[in-house]
């Protein structure tokens, strides 16, 4: 198995498309941290102050924001097999499937893991500094630690996610347009619908949320272990759903 | 070794109650027109497709109960399987990760199938020639007993196609059992020792390709005086059957060389227009197997005992 998994990072780094990734993941971060920090106080937001600590909390988890780039890397690791045609050769190397998709979750979560460290850097690289010349003093670091680690689980699910939903559509389009669209349009609209609150909170970008330990003024959200549960549950139950039944089908 | 083999892609029937056997120290060439049902076979016997009926096995075991199956099977299946920004070489590396075989195999490969100047650059550049010896290079790296090429020769110039030859020759007199698909007679008639011919599914002829090309030298005739030439050459010692009427003027003699044709036509006086040998008897034969289903049928049941 550790070499399947190893193979993973072989492929993932044989083409630049991670360090793209990752630009844009630390780009991201920054600007959600530089978005946050100047209009968190704003009458009219959602956050908490900025002196509070449930504000820093908010401010600390702005890396999560790349969990959706990490899930269109890892559902690229496996769509992309099929797209190149190089499922063949994977699966002649290692003809049974459920163990290249093990490879593959495996591989993304630490690839995950490894993106968020590094969000994560830039987000408090960003916020401590920028707090600090406004004069605001840290509110309580044993809550933002949590945050991050949080965050990090966060984003390592969202690796598995990536995968999963990539075995059960196989498409490369489809996985990446429909992750994109869903994360970025149809989730924002569902979640600020007050009336299915008791529903949205089990959907990923609530559960993420809810694994930062995030307190908006307008949503409540799950027990952040609950998230965490539901966070993977999305990821590696498509990937069971994709091995039962997609990806054993005939490779023509 | 396929057994019986069936298999349908939503109500199409692609392989029909298939049965033929490759054997080792052997190249044998798996024939047939585009459509015929070699792919499909292929990938069958590597757990890639999974058949309706009937069993498609490597030494009596299933491709997926091999345990280490690119030490075993060898396969290049197409020449598209490759990720366009990834190298040729990063290609390789990475089923000699999964195989845990060191990475001088690459090296190894790249040189035998001579790609040495290109492994570097991104596969996307490479021409159908050169991503068919990846292919093969990628095949090759677990010094396997039993390769399995699909249509290798698509895409190579003459030269490639004689390289490949000779590098086919050598395994096979390594004891390597070399199944090879095409769905060019001439190609394959460079390139095996046995033919296992389909078509519509079904095996039509299997055997050595030089019975195949037996029967005979055969010429080509054209001449306004079809009868007095028939005349002449019975008149010569030439059996009735030897003797066919092929159309309007053209007939077609077996047994004689063009020059003793040309001769017979000479003495007896009769005006020739066309005087030729039959170059491609394998291309005939093979159209024969291929064409029409009565044809088909006689063929098979003859030379099909297995």
């Amino acid at each position: 198995m550790s070499r399947l998994v190893m193979a993973e990072f072989d492929k993932l780094f044989s083409t630049r498309l991670w360090l793209v990734i990752l630009v844009a993941c630390a780009g991201l971060t920054g600007l959600y941290a530089c978005l946050t920090l100047m209009f968190a106080d704003e009458p009219d937001t959602w956050t908490p102050p900025l002196s509070t600590l449930a504000g820093q909390r908010v401010l600390f988890s702005v890396a999560q924001g790349i969990g959706p780039l990490v899930a269109v890397l890892a559902a690229i690791g496996l769509t992309g097999e099929y797209r190149h045609k190089t499922v063949t050769a994977t699966f002649l190397a290692s003809p049974r499937r459920g163990r290249v998709v093990l490879a593959k979750l495996i591989a993304y979560a630490a690839v995950g893991a490894a993106y968020g460290l590094l969000c994560a850097a830039v987000n408090a690289a960003i916020a401590l500094p920028w707090l600090a010349s406004d004069g605001v003093r840290l509110a309580g670091l044993a809550g933002i630690a949590s945050t991050i680690a949080g965050v990090l689980v966060a984003i390592t699910l969202y690796g598995l996610l990536g995968v999963g939903l990539g075995a059960l559509l196989r498409d490369q389009v489809a996985t990446v347009v429909g992750l994109l669209v869903y994360l970025f349009v149809a989730e924002p609209i569902l979640t600020h619908i007050g009336a299915l609150e008791s529903w949205t909170r089990f959907l990923p970008g609530p559960a993420t949320s809810a694994l930062a330990g995030n307190a908006l003024t307008n949503q409540t959200f799950l027990p952040a272990w609950l998230g965490g549960v539901v966070l993977a549950g999305y990821g590696l139950g498509a990937a069971a759903t994709g091995i039962a039944f997609t990806v054993r089908r005939d490779v023509t | 070794m396929v057994s019986d083999l069936r298999k349908q892609f939503g109500g199409v029937v692609a392989v029909d109650g298939l049965s033929f056997q490759a054997e080792p120290a052997t190249v044998t060439g798996f024939l047939g027109p585009n459509g015929a049902g070699k792919t499909t076979t292929l990938r069958s016997l590597l757990g890639l497709v999974r058949p309706d009926g009937g069993t498609a096995t490597i030494g009596g075991v299933s491709y997926q109960d091999l345990p280490r199956p690119n030490s075993v099977v060898g396969a290049a299946l197409e020449a598209t399987g490759f990720h366009p920004a990834r190298s040729g070489r990063a290609h390789l590396r990475v089923y000699c990760r999964v195989n845990a075989y060191p990475f001088d195999r690459c090296d190894d490969v790249i040189e035998r199938v001579g790609l040495a100047a290109a492994a570097r650059r991104p596969v996307g550049g490479y021409s159908l020639g050169m991503r068919q010896r990846l292919a093969l290079a990628t095949a090759l790296l677990g010094d396997p007993r039993v390769l399995i090429l699909d249509e290798p020769a698509n895409g190579l110039d003459p030269e490639g196609i004689a390289w490949l030859r000779r590098l086919l020759r050598e395994l096979a007199v390594c004891g390597t059992t070399v199944l090879v698909s095409s769905h060019l007679l001439a190609e394959m008639a460079q390139l095996a020792d046995r033919a296992v011919i389909i078509d519509k599914g079904r095996c039509v002829w299997q055997g050595d390709l030089t019975d195949l090309r037996a029967g005979g030298q055969e010429v080509a005739v054209r001449t306004p005086q079809p009868r007095q030439l028939v005349t002449a050459l019975r008149g010569g010692g030439v059996a009735d059957e030897a003797i066919r009427q092929t159309g309007a003027g053209w007939l077609r003699i077996t047994g004689l060389n063009p020059a003793e044709v040309g001769r017979a036509a000479f003495i007896a006086g009769v005006e020739l227009s066309w005087l030729a040998t039959d170059a491609d008897r394998l291309e005939s034969a093979f159209l024969e197997l291929t064409g029409a289903a009565g044809k088909v049928t006689d063929a098979a049941g003859k030379e099909e005992p297995e």
